[in-house]
């Protein structure tokens, strides 16, 4: 496992604190984000894991002010950490921006950048791939129309796009799957974004083409010398490139800390029962693939106390049903939210 | 896309030679020929046959081919329309139907242009308001409009309108054009008194078909609105407007350019009845008078004409729907 090291004194780039996210509905009001908060370092992959409907993706969409209607930001704040050319560092609170204002245009064009799971539907159908990126090079910087179509080749070149030339030409349906993911990348990555943002990027994607995608953002990486955001219910992808985790479950993130010693240290009983249950060669025929009993409760129920405890192992009567569990601090750089270890603290 | 532009031509030709054959069958299907029908009226009218009169339909006789075969006669037909343009004899008005039948076909389309101009400049708008502020005030006064629109029968709302405009302006407008210009050569002077004229019958015409297209354009908007492409859009900071108009309306637009076509005739039906109640110059009470007194010729060239216009149209909305959508030249 190569994870690439960070620097220790790496600046907090963006930093989110308490994010409550909610869907008002007809029917009642979805709680998709309760009461999140991460920081991401310069330089760091951060990697969200969680299932569907976890709240993973709106956290992201939160970021960005992209919310689908009718999703609000209801508590929290956003901090972001903007370095200006003299050296110094401009704290923008994201929050308080409007989702449509001219300050959050600029931090999406120049600061961070998207891409999504399916490139084809992520991409309009009637453009060309070229006006796409072009696009997004004339929003992020003073460029004539000729200059931003030769930055944009060079840009699909740099992510792999074999003959560029004319595929800057070509619409998202005459592009394979892989090349419709490198064209995306090479758009997000366009006016060099101090994070990337990435929505499941190897879902869609045959399991070759998952491999060349997370190799292409680990030298972006590299190169570019940006955050990343990865959103994921794919272990395997966290594992190879991501410097810490996240891991959701119903809108709250259950456990935050390096890769390294969460995979071999699970503490939360859902992350543990998360490890379990990914297939690997020693798994033998008999005890097959474990899985976690139960399923996520619908959006809309109630769950006193902590969200897991219907389906948790650990559950203690009274305590997991009663009272929601509060963050607790295992390391400097470790936090769990279980009542397990609340005693501890 | 030449290929593309090709294909659909010839498959419009086809149709067209199709339905060539059907309004033949038209032109035929009352018992007895036409001849027959007219030299009855002349003899009921004067009691004898001239000479003249006598050369005459033997000529036409000899002309459309009644003495012929079904398929020579409507060989002799077709082979006037495409070589000298005569699409034969008006038996009702006593004149070859080329002589009038071009300046009433002019109004006609004149009259349903305007009007589907009116319905797109109008609906598109409306629509992407309705799409992008749904369920706000203007979105239910559109919808109510439109409905209403649908709702009240041409004939009556276009009286009211003549009415309207009798008591407002004390002057009875009928007609596409004043008395003075009905025959005058084009002109700014006559296309500005045509204006004058035309608002009331392309109001009572469009505000019947504007609600389907609000309909359409609304739906398919809402639709769009939610696709990645648009939050991906977003995220990159294009300036809401901008977005909204380069990406989902771009994209929801499609499905209406491919409605052009059959709103044609649609809208001809609709020109009909008002054109009788406003008394305008267009082929729609042409058509009727020429139906009530089987002056089949008439008829049935006018539903040639109309057939033409109908499949130039799908041809012209094929065409720029791919140009619009790169997914469909492509297939």
């Amino acid at each position: 496992m190569a994870t690439p090291s960070l620097r220790a004194d790496a600046s907090t780039l963006v930093e989110v604190t308490d994010l409550h996210v909610e869907f008002p509905t007809r029917e009642g009001v979805v709680h998709a984000v309760r009461g999140v908060s991460f920081a991401i370092r310069e330089g760091e992959t951060l990697g969200i894991v969680g299932e569907s409907g976890s709240g993973k993706s709106v956290s992201s969409q939160a970021m960005l002010r992209i919310l689908p209607r009718p999703g609000r930001i209801s508590r929290g704040s956003i901090r972001w950490h903007q370095r200006l050319p003299d050296g110094a560092v401009r704290a923008t609170e994201i929050t308080e921006l409007g989702d449509r204002s001219s300050q959050m245009n600029a931090l999406r064009r120049r600061e961070m950048s998207l891409i999504m799971q399916e490139p084809m539907s992520a991409l309009s159908p009637v453009h060309t791939i070229g006006n796409q990126i072009v696009e997004r090079l004339r929003l992020g910087g003073s460029m004539t129309r000729a200059e931003a179509r030769l930055k944009a080749i060079d840009l699909m070149r740099s992510v792999g796009i074999p003959n560029p030339e004319k595929r800057i030409d070509a619409y998202t349906f005459e592009l394979s799957g892989g090349m419709r993911q490198r064209a995306m990348i090479a758009m997000a990555i366009g006016n060099a974004p101090r994070l990337l943002i990435a929505d499941e990027p190897t879902t869609a994607v045959d399991v070759t083409i998952q491999a060349q995608v997370i190799r292409l953002l680990q030298s972006l990486q590299d190169s570019l010398r940006m955050s990343i955001l990865i959103i994921t219910h794919d272990l395997g992808v966290v594992a190879t490139l991501a410097h810490r985790i996240a891991v959701m479950y119903r809108g709250e993130i259950v456990e935050l800390g390096p890769v390294r010693d969460i995979l071999k240290d699970p503490r939360h009983p859902y992350t543990q029962g998360l490890l379990r249950s990914v297939a690997s060669l020693e798994t033998s025929d008999e005890d097959s693939v474990a899985t976690i009993p139960g399923v996520v409760p619908h959006p809309f129920e109630v769950v006193p106390g902590c969200p897991f405890h219907p389906r948790c192992s650990a559950f203690m009567p009274g305590v997991c049903d009663r009272v929601a569990p509060e963050r607790t601090r295992l390391a400097p750089d470790r936090e769990v939210r279980c009542h397990i270890y609340q005693s501890r603290a | 896309m030449l290929g593309f532009i090709v294909r659909r031509s010839l498959s419009g030709l086809l149709t067209l030679a199709a339905v060539s054959v059907v309004s033949f069958a038209i032109i035929i299907l009352p018992p007895g020929d036409a001849l027959t029908t007219y030299i009855s009226q002349i003899m009921a009218a004067t009691g004898e046959m001239t000479p003249e009169m006598q050369r005459q339909i033997e000529h036409m006789q000899d002309q459309y081919g009644f003495n012929d075969p079904l398929y020579v006669q409507y060989f002799k037909w077709v082979r006037g329309i495409v070589v000298a343009g005569d699409f034969g004899w008006s038996f009702a008005t006593l004149r070859n139907v080329s002589d009038f039948i071009w300046g009433l076909m002019a109004n006609t389309l004149i009259l349903i242009f305007a009007s589907m101009a009116f319905i797109y400049l109008l609906a598109v708008p409306i629509a992407f308001y309705s799409a992008v502020r749904p369920y706000s005030l203007i979105d239910y006064m559109a919808t109510f409009l439109g409905f209403l629109g649908l709702a009240i029968p041409n004939f009556m709302l276009a009286l009211f309108l003549m009415f309207a405009a009798y008591s407002l302006t004390g002057q009875v407008s009928v007609g596409m054009f004043s008395a003075q210009m009905e025959t005058a050569a084009w002109s700014v002077a006559r296309v500005l008194d045509l204006l004058r004229h035309i608002w009331i019958p392309v109001l009572v015409i469009g505000s019947a078909g504007m609600a389907s297209v609000i309909r359409i354009l609304r739906s398919n908007l809402l639709d769009e609105l939610n696709k990645p492409y648009v939050q991906m859009a977003r995220a990159k900071g294009v300036p809401e407007w901008r977005l909204l108009i380069k990406y989902p309306l771009r994209i929801a637009i499609n499905p209406l350019l491919s409605t052009i076509g059959f709103l044609l005739p649609d809208l001809f039906g609709a020109t009909i009845i008002v054109s009788i109640v406003l008394g305008l110059p267009t082929v729609g009470p042409v058509f009727l008078s020429a139906l009530l007194n089987q002056d089949m010729y008439l008829a049935g060239s006018i539903v040639l004409l109309i057939a033409a216009a109908t499949i130039i149209g799908t041809l012209v909305s094929d065409i720029l729907l791919a140009l619009a959508d790169p997914r469909i030249r492509y297939e």
